[in-house]
């Protein structure tokens, strides 16, 4: 999962124009981002969630010969499954409006990743942009004294989920009482 | 606020030497993930530990198990202590919710706290 996370992120590092560590992921009990360097007081946040396999009843099931072979590792099963999961992006754009307002800026993000150059980004890591779930939705708030422009979007992402596994033959079998 | 200076008195009943950390504001890697935060100072104080009482019980916030809690005086402080610092008391370590902050009157203070698992940092 984590090289999905990363190309994702990378994704929207190149569409927002913020730095990667203004990108944070949600719910990770510290602090909140305060003003970069710049005075500005723009981050985005992510949170992955919503994780179905499309299909778990029919996984896909391989068997092939591990192709460095040791004792005990002459053979690789593996088995895989598309995944669908949701990543929600907030975009916190500090007391912005107009061009800097939050619901444009992600509106733009959102657009970005409809390009075939993130497409193949994201392709590299057998990994497709789906679709921005329910549009995104501004929800600007006020923060102490001052406006906040913020705004939301649920990205639908599809992922080949595969794991493979060392294995080997079964050369004896030992029966015990009666064979027919 | 209190009317007295408890300090001495907080000292008398001191059970346990307390080290209290604080740590620098959290940062984040380029790939958005938090990474350890740095250590800005520690220091060994007084302590007497007590059983959380039950005014302190309002202003949990919901999900802390009350037997994780604890209420601990704190005396001969050179710095004020504040939410968020880490109190290692024995072999366990708590991390402040709140305080009650009397440095006006004398050098001590009454903080809740709550024991943090062993993966959190």
């Amino acid at each position: 999962m984590q090289p999905v996370e990363d190309a994702i992120h990378t994704e929207l590092i190149a569409a927002s124009g913020l730095t990667g560590d203004r990108i944070i992921y949600e719910d990770q009990s510290r602090d909140a981002l305060v003003k970069d360097g710049g005075g500005s007081r723009a981050f985005m946040t992510m949170r992955v969630f919503d994780l179905i396999e499309v299909a778990p009843a029919t996984p896909r099931n391989t068997v092939r010969d591990n192709p460095s072979p040791s004792a005990g590792a002459e053979i690789l099963i593996g088995t895989s499954g598309d995944v669908n999961f949701t990543v929600r992006v907030t975009y916190y754009a500090g007391p912005a409006s107009g061009a800097g307002a939050a619901y444009t800026l992600l509106r733009s993000v959102v657009r970005r990743l409809g390009l075939d150059s993130v497409s193949a980004n994201l392709a590299a890591v057998q990994c497709a942009f789906v679709e921005c779930v329910g549009g995104i939705r501004s929800v600007p708030t006020v923060l102490e004294t001052e406006f906040e422009s913020r705004a939301v979007a649920d990205l639908r992402f599809r992922m080949l989920d595969s794991a493979e596994a060392p294995e080997t033959y079964i050369q004896t079998v030992e029966i015990t009482g009666s064979y027919s | 606020m209190s009317l007295f200076d408890l300090g001495f008195a907080v000292g008398m009943m001191a059970t346990h030497d307390v080290l209290v950390k604080r740590y620098n504001a959290s940062t984040y890697d380029a790939n958005g993930r938090a990474v350890a935060r740095s250590t800005a100072f520690t220091v060994t104080v007084r302590g007497s530990v007590q059983p959380i009482a039950g005014a302190d019980l309002k202003r949990v916030a919901e999900g802390f198990n009350v037997t994780d809690l604890r209420s601990v005086w704190l005396t001969g402080m050179t710095v004020e202590v504040q939410n968020g610092d880490e109190l290692t008391i024995g072999s366990e370590r708590f991390q402040v919710e709140h305080v009650n902050e009397w440095s006006a009157a004398g050098n001590y203070a009454r903080v809740t706290a709550h024991k943090l698992d062993a993966r959190e940092i």
